[in-house]
């Protein structure tokens, strides 16, 4: 692998802004306002794993609180039996089990046909969480003991989300990334290339399952609790809305997504109830006016800056 | 038991015979996979709910009047979201999704989540066969097939009939022999929430009116075409029923909360195993 000008710049950015986050509590001792960032580096997480499938591959994924929500029971399953630097692997472990068992039937499907199968597995997980209540604590869940402190907990999300993101940009840049941009564009195409399209969507299934695994573990820390709606319906759907929000395609574009939704959430407080109302005007006013989301404005930046600066000379 | 299962799964199979119907109408009309279909059923019910209980209209108006006003709502959502982005399957999956989840959570802005209930258009029951049937559960089975009857003579019969099944079957042709056509896309958009909110409508008095009550028949719907495929009445039918009694059978015999899954396995497993569909003419290229 090679570290090109683009990959540096771009972990170094990752590297500054989660730097700054992690000098935070210098400053801010507010456990509200970590607890709140610390759920947005979750979904931050969450939001850069969902996208190497559907942003690279362009598998539009309805369903990645299947793989999260693993991670959570697993968290709440074993929790209480193992040390808990055994559970977070356990949760990569058990959400890359579902990546195989979903992964498997969708790889003949494409476009909406996948999207609406991958939408149904966390909804069939969710009735059976209900239904086998005796395992799964039914509607009450799992209660979680966190083994970290609420700061200790905000520095694990924020290392995980730092890890999470080099990884996934260093495969976006590689040779992989690439294979998987180009199934991507025309998997037709890929195909005859010689690419076996199969293989590498699988891969991207696991790739992004394993990482919300893990981020699922401290999902579950985080909320002390693990419950059937982890894998409801919205919470799969917050993961698309901030994907496609943030800049499907580009890793760090879903981050910032998970980041200003999680945010503008919380600000519009008094209306809490009304958070997927805001999310997915969002997301609609996104689709139609910003189709490569918030990430596309960064990029309008550095033409800007050229523009600006080219004005004087004339 | 086995004839609650019996009974029970023939009302639900004729109802999601219209879902179905109307899915496929803009499916395979426009190339449109709506998911923001679920949510027109619930605008019908909300609707008929405000109509009935807030300005007292006699229910038979409200319901006639809710169906309209959805089937308009349906296309004018066509105009302003679809329209612009439908050369993109996937831009239009998303923004049709964020549409259900919009629309959803309007309802719970204007009705809370607290569950609504629709007065029966027919109030009292019968007994058959030692099983009690509502006479509004009658009559849904009769509208249905009703409905069913008239899409048929409609695409049979009707010049814009002619025209949807002329641009279903190959668009560029259709639109060389002078065809309008995206007004006909407009005309099965329209069509196609119409059956949506009748279908709505006709369960909205046997089941609770609640937000999150569009997406159950959204899947359902997307599952029936899956199995029955496209362009073929009989599949359609044939596929409905196949789903509701698996859904019966699973209720009853099982637990009534793993209804939906049993849908959810019939998707998935048509797509895995027969994506062509039970009848060989299916939606996956």
């Amino acid at each position: 692998m090679k570290l090109t000008r683009r990959l540096a710049l771009r972990l170094g950015a990752v590297a500054a802004a989660l730097g700054a986050l992690a000098l935070l509590p210098l400053w801010v001792s507010n456990p509200y306002v970590l607890s709140v960032l610390t759920l947005a580096a979750l979904y931050a997480i969450f939001a850069s794993s969902w996208d190497i499938l559907s942003g690279y591959i362009g598998q539009l994924n309805f369903g990645h609180a299947v793989f999260f929500g693993v991670g959570a029971y697993a968290a709440g399953f074993l929790g209480p039996h193992l040390p808990p630097l055994l559970v977070l692997p356990a949760g990569a472990l058990a959400a890359v089990f579902f990546a195989f068992l979903v992964g498997l039937p969708c790889l003949k499907l494409r476009g909406p046909y996948l999207s609406l199968t991958t939408l149904v597995f966390p909804l069939i997980l969710e009735r059976l969480a209900f239904t086998f209540r005796d395992v799964t604590g039914g509607e009450y869940g799992l209660r979680v003991e966190p083994p970290l402190s609420g700061l200790g907990l905000y520095f694990a999300s924020l290392a995980l989300l730092a890890a999470t993101l080099a990884v996934l940009l260093a495969v976006a840049e590689s040779r992989l990334g690439r294979t998987f941009r180009a199934i991507g564009d025309d998997d037709l195409a890929a195909m005859a290339a010689g690419i076996n399209t199969t293989r590498y969507k699988l891969g991207a299934f696991v790739l992004g399952a394993a990482l919300a695994g893990l981020g699922g573990v401290l999902y579950a820390y985080h909320l002390r609790h693990v419950g059937p709606e982890v894998f409801g319906l919205f919470t799969s759907f917050a993961i698309v809305i901030m994907g496609i929000v943030g800049g499907m395609g580009t890793i760090i574009g879903p981050a910032i997504g998970a980041y200003f939704l999680t945010l503008l959430g919380e600000s519009l407080r008094e209306i809490e109830t009304y958070r997927l109302l805001v999310y997915s005007g969002v997301m609609i006013l996104c689709v139609l006016y910003l189709p490569r989301g918030l990430w596309s404005l960064g990029e309008a930046l550095p033409a800007l800056a050229r523009r600006l600066r080219r004005a004087p000379a004339r | 038991m086995l004839a609650d299962i019996v009974i029970f799964g023939t009302i639900w199979g004729a109802i999601y015979t219209i879902l179905a119907l109307g899915f496929t109408l803009i499916f395979g009309v426009a190339r449109i996979l709506n998911l923001a279909y679920g949510a027109m059923y619930l605008v019908a019910s909300y609707l008929i709910y405000t109509l009935v209980t807030r300005f007292g209209m006699p229910a038979p108006v409200a319901w006639l009047l809710a169906v309209a006003a959805t089937a308009i709502a349906g296309m004018l959502l066509y105009r302003l979201f679809i329209f612009p982005l439908r050369d993109t399957l996937g831009r239009v999956l998303i923004v049709t999704a964020g549409m259900a989840i919009f629309l959803q959570e309007v309802a719970v802005l204007l009705y809370s989540t607290e569950p609504r209930y629709v007065p029966t258009l027919l109030p009292g029951s019968l007994e058959f066969l030692g099983v009690r049937i509502t006479h509004q559960q009658l009559l849904t089975l009769v509208v249905a097939f009703a409905l069913v009857a008239l899409l048929h003579l409609f695409l049979e019969r009707t010049r814009y009939g002619r025209e949807l099944r002329a641009v279903a079957q190959d668009t560029e042709m259709a639109s060389l022999m002078g065809i309008p056509v995206e007004r006909t896309y407009l005309v099965a958009m329209g069509l196609s929430t119409a059956l949506a909110a009748a279908a709505g409508a006709l369960v909205a008095p046997f089941l609770t009116v609640s937000p999150e009550m569009g997406w159950s028949p959204l899947l359902v719907a997307f599952t029936v075409v899956v199995l029955g495929g496209l362009g073929s009445l009989g599949g359609t039918i044939a596929a409905a029923f196949i789903v509701a009694y698996a859904e019966m059978l699973t209720a009853y015999l099982i637990s009534p909360q793993l209804r939906d899954a049993a849908t959810f396995a019939i998707m998935i497993g048509t797509l895995v195993f027969r994506p062509h569909g039970l009848f060989g003419k299916g939606i996956v290229e």
